[in-house]
C-alpha cells in the first residue's frame, strides 16, 4: 500500500483515535482551529459520512442536512473517540444550534464555538474578530489545563499554512490535466487529511501529489460548486462520461485552503486578518461581491466550461446563492447543472444518466 | 362560544392604516425601509422613515393560505422548497405583487439584523441586489449563554453605523431627543404587551396566545409609535376587565399549554378549535415573548442598551439559555404541557427542540407534542396527520 492510501483510511474512519492528543471534532467550515492545534488538540475536520443516522434521527427533523446528523451519528454512535467539538456557528442556522445540542448531548466533553462576524465591512468587525479569537485562545487554553503562548500559536499557524498549502498544490494538480488517480480519490484523500490536519498529514497530501502522473485532458471542462462533491460518484460520473475535473469552488476544497494567515507578529491578530480576508463563500457575507461574479471568475481561473453544483440537500446557504449564481453563469455562457442530493444518496442511476446527459450536450 | 376580544377590530384597523400610509410613502416624498422583526426599528423612526416588516406580511400571506401560491413563484426562479417561506413569499410577492395587499411598496433601504436566523441575511443581500438599494446589516454575535460585553459594543458600533447610513439615505440628521422620544414610546408599548401577556397567567386566560399571535403585530411591526402605546393599553384594559369578569378564551379550560416556535399561521384556527374541544388553551409563546426588554433603552448610552436588547431574543440564544426559558415560562403559566411546532421553514428555531421537548419533560414533569410544518407554506402541513397527533395528545392530558 502506498503511503498516501493512509490518506484513504482516515477518511473512511474519521472517528478513531490513533495517539494521546485530545482530539476534537471541528464542525465546517472557518473554525480558526489553529488555536486547537496550538493547544496540542487532535483536529479533525468532519465534513458528513454515509451512515445511516439511525439514532441522530431522534435528535434532528427530517429537513436536517445529512453533514449535521451523520456527524452527530459518529458522535452518537460511540464509535468516535472524540474529546470535544468545535462549531464555527456562523455557518449555518444548524451548526449554529448544534453547539448547544453538543452539550446538552455530551456534558462531560468540550464545546467550542466560534462566532465569524458576518458584517466584514463593518469598522468594528475587525475588534470583535480579535476579542472573540482572544476568548477562544482563552477557552482552548482552560481546556488542555495551561495557557497557549503566542509561539505555540504561530507554531500551529505554520502547520495549518503547511497543510493548505499542500492541499492547494493537491488541487491544483486537477487544472493541469488529467491525473493518474481518479479526482474522486483526490477529494477522499483531502477528506481524509482533514481528519487529521498537521504535519504528518500534510507529507501524505504532498506524498500524494509527487505520485501523481498529469496528462493531457480531454472533453469538458468541468468545475465542482457547492460545500462539498460527496457522495463521491458523481465525479466518477462526470469521469467516466469524458470530461475533465479542472477546478472546484467547494467548502472541502479549494474554498478553504485558498488563504493562509500571516506567520509573524501577534498571532491572535493574524487569524482574524485571515478571517477578514477569506474567498467568497455562502455563509460568509459581504456586500462588496455578490458570489455570482466570483464564481464566473474562479471558473475561469482553472479554465472550465461547464459547472456543476454539488448541494447538500437541506443546505440552506448554497441553496440561496444558487439562482443568482445560475444566472451570472448563464450570462457568461458557462452551461451548468444543479445536483442535489444528500450524503446517502443511492441514486447513483440517476446521476450518472443526468451528468451524462448534461456533458453531451455541451459536447 | 368565547367572547371575542374587542380590540381586535381597533387592530385590523390599525394594521390597514399602517399598510395603506406604507404604501403611500413614495407620494409623500418619504422612504420605506424593509426591516426584519428583530431590528432596530427605533433608529430607523428616528430618520422618518416608514419601516416595512416582510416577516409580518409573510405571516399575512400564510393566514390568507396564500403562502404556497408565492413561494411557488420563488421555486420557479430556481429558489429550493426548503429555503424560508417567509423568504420564498417576498421573493415571490416582489415578482408578481400579489398578497392580500397586492405586493409591499419598493424599498429604499434594507435594515437587517440577523438576531433571529442567519437565513434574513442571505434574504436581505438578495432583495439589496434586485432593488439595488443600501443594505444596512447589523450582525449580532449568538449568545450560547449569557450576554457578553464584546458583542454588545460590536452591536452598538453598527448601530452608530447605520445612523451614518440613514443620514446619507434620509438626508436628516440624527435628532437625539426625538431618538429619546421615540424610544421612550418603544419602552412604554413594550412593557404594555409584557403586561397583556401577564394577564395570561390567570386561570381561566382571559386571551389565548394563538390570539396573541395576532395581536404582537403592532408591537413587530409600530413599536416606538404613540397608536402602539394607546393600542396596547386599550388591549390591557380590556384583559384587566376580561379577568376581573372571568371571561376565559377557552370556555371550560381544563388544560393550559405553553406554544414553542412561529405558528403555522395558515392553521391557527385548526389549532384553536382542536384544542378548545379539549378545554385547551394556550397560555403563553416563546414567540410573543420575543419582544421584551431587559435594558431600559432610555437610560444610559440609547447605542449600548438596544445592542443589549437586541442580542437578547429567544431565538439568539443557545440550548441551555432555551431551556431555562421554556421552563420558567411553564412555571409562570403554569402550564399542564407544551405543544412544539417544528417548522421547516425555521432551523434557528426548530433545530433542538426534540432534546428541549424531552429536557422540558424532564425538569418539569410535563409532556408536549411536535406538530411539524411550516410557518406561512400550507403545502408543508397535513391537518389530518397533526390533527391525530394532537387529539391523541389531548386525550392523554384530559386522562
Amino acid at each position: 500500500m502506498a503511503e498516501f492510501e493512509k490518506l484513504f483510511a482516515l477518511a473512511n474512519a474519521p472517528y478513531q483515535r490513533n495517539d494521546k492528543r485530545k482530539f476534537i471534532a471541528v464542525f465546517p467550515m472557518w473554525f480558526p482551529y489553529e488555536i486547537l492545534l496550538a493547544g496540542g488538540c487532535r483536529v479533525a475536520e468532519w465534513w458528513g459520512y454515509d451512515v445511516p443516522p439511525t439514532l441522530a434521527d431522534a435528535h434532528f427533523p427530517t429537513y436536517i442536512c445529512t453533514l449535521v446528523k451523520s456527524n452527530f451519528e459518529l458522535l452518537l454512535s460511540g464509535r468516535s473517540e472524540v474529546d470535544g467539538a468545535a462549531f464555527p456557528i456562523a455557518t449555518c442556522d444548524s451548526i449554529q444550534n448544534s453547539a448547544g445540542l453538543f452539550s446538552h448531548l455530551f456534558p462531560g466533553k468540550f464545546a467550542a464555538y466560534f462566532r465569524m462576524v458576518q458584517n466584514p465591512d463593518s469598522a468594528s468587525a475587525a475588534d470583535y474578530l480579535r476579542a472573540e479569537v482572544k476568548r477562544l485562545i482563552a477557552e482552548v487554553g482552560a481546556f488542555i489545563g495551561r495557557k497557549i503562548a503566542d509561539a505555540e500559536l504561530r507554531a500551529a499557524i505554520k502547520t495549518a499554512n503547511a497543510f493548505r498549502q499542500a492541499a492547494r498544490e493537491l488541487l491544483l494538480t486537477l487544472k493541469s490535466g488529467r491525473t493518474s488517480l481518479p479526482a474522486a480519490q483526490i477529494y477522499r484523500a483531502l477528506r481524509g487529511a482533514l481528519t487529521d490536519v498537521g504535519p504528518s498529514t500534510t507529507k501524505l497530501l504532498g506524498d500524494l501529489t509527487a505520485s501523481l502522473k498529469v496528462g493531457p485532458a480531454s472533453g469538458p471542462r468541468v468545475m465542482l460548486v457547492g460545500m462539498t462533491a460527496e457522495p463521491l460518484d458523481v465525479l466518477t460520473a462526470i469521469e467516466a462520461a469524458g470530461a475533465h475535473i479542472a477546478g472546484d469552488d467547494l467548502g472541502l476544497g479549494w474554498r478553504t485552503m485558498s488563504v493562509d494567515a500571516a506567520e509573524s507578529g501577534d498571532p491572535a491578530e493574524a487569524l482574524a486578518q485571515r478571517l477578514l480576508h477569506l474567498p467568497q463563500c455562502s455563509s460568509l457575507h459581504s456586500q462588496k461581491q455578490a458570489r455570482g461574479p466570483y464564481v464566473v471568475s474562479r471558473a475561469k481561473e482553472v479554465g472550465a466550461n461547464a459547472v456543476i453544483f454539488t448541494r447538500l440537500k437541506f443546505c440552506d446557504p448554497e441553496a440561496f446563492d444558487y439562482p443568482e449564481i445560475k444566472c451570472a453563469l448563464d450570462d457568461a455562457k458557462i452551461p451548468n447543472l444543479l445536483l442535489e442530493r444528500d450524503l446517502r444518496d443511492q441514486a447513483e442511476g440517476a446521476v450518472t444518466t443526468r451528468v451524462e446527459a448534461f456533458l453531451e450536450q455541451i459536447g | 362560544m368565547s367572547i371575542k376580544i374587542k380590540t381586535t377590530d381597533k387592530l385590523k384597523e390599525m394594521m390597514m392604516v399602517y399598510y395603506l400610509t406604507a404604501k403611500n410613502a413614495r407620494h409623500n416624498n418619504g422612504k420605506i425601509a424593509w426591516i426584519t422583526s428583530g431590528g432596530p426599528v427605533e433608529l430607523a423612526l428616528a430618520f422618518g422613515v416608514t419601516p416595512i416588516y416582510p416577516e409580518n406580511h409573510g405571516a399575512m400571506v400564510g393566514a390568507t393560505k396564500m403562502g404556497g401560491q408565492l413561494c411557488a413563484v420563488a421555486e420557479g426562479l430556481g429558489y429550493s422548497p426548503d429555503l424560508c417561506s417567509y423568504f420564498r413569499i417576498d421573493v415571490g410577492q416582489a415578482e408578481t405583487h400579489l398578497g392580500p395587499i397586492a405586493g409591499l411598496p419598493e424599498p429604499d433601504v434594507l435594515i437587517c439584523a440577523n438576531n433571529i436566523c442567519k437565513t434574513v441575511i442571505k434574504w436581505y443581500e438578495i432583495q439589496a441586489r434586485r432593488y439595488n438599494v443600501p443594505l444596512i446589516m447589523i450582525d449580532h454575535p449568538f449568545m450560547e449563554h449569557e450576554i457578553e460585553e464584546p458583542a454588545v459594543k460590536y452591536v452598538a458600533a453598527q448601530l452608530r453605523d447605520m445612523a451614518a447610513t440613514l443620514e446619507t439615505v434620509t438626508g436628516v440628521k440624527l435628532d437625539q431627543d426625538k431618538l429619546y422620544q421615540i424610544l421612550m414610546l418603544s419602552r412604554d408599548a413594550i412593557k404594555l404587551w409584557e403586561r397583556a401577556l401577564e394577564t395570561l397567567r390567570s386561570k381561566p386566560t382571559p386571551m389565548s396566545s394563538i390570539d396573541s399571535f395576532f395581536h404582537m403585530a403592532p408591537i413587530v411591526t409600530l413599536r416606538g409609535e404613540q397608536r402602539t402605546v394607546d393600542y396596547y393599553q386599550a388591549l390591557v384594559t380590556e384583559l384587566e376587565e376580561r379577568k376581573a369578569q372571568g371571561i376565559a378564551a377557552v370556555e371550560g379550560e381544563r388544560h393550559r399549554l405553553l406554544f414553542d416556535n412561529i405558528p403555522m399561521w395558515y392553521a391557527t384556527k385548526f389549532l384553536y378549535q382542536t384544542l378548545a374541544k379539549h378545554g385547551a388553551a394556550v397560555v403563553t409563546s416563546t414567540y410573543t415573548a420575543s419582544w421584551s426588554m431587559e435594558r431600559d433603552m432610555t437610560e444610559g448610552d440609547p447605542f449600548e442598551a438596544m445592542a443589549w436588547n437586541y442580542l437578547a431574543p429567544y431565538i439568539n440564544r443557545g440550548f441551555a439559555k432555551r431551556l431555562d426559558i421554556l421552563e420558567g415560562l411553564i412555571h409562570k403559566f403554569e402550564c399542564d404541557g407544551f405543544l412544539m411546532h417544528s417548522a421547516r421553514s425555521c432551523k434557528a428555531y426548530s433545530l433542538g427542540q426534540y432534546d428541549l421537548a424531552e429536557a422540558l419533560t424532564k425538569r418539569t414533569g410535563k409532556q408536549g407534542v411536535i406538530l411539524e410544518g411550516d410557518i406561512a407554506d400550507e403545502r408543508a402541513w397535513s391537518e389530518g396527520q397533526a390533527a391525530n397527533r394532537l387529539e391523541a395528545y389531548l386525550e392523554a392530558l384530559d386522562g
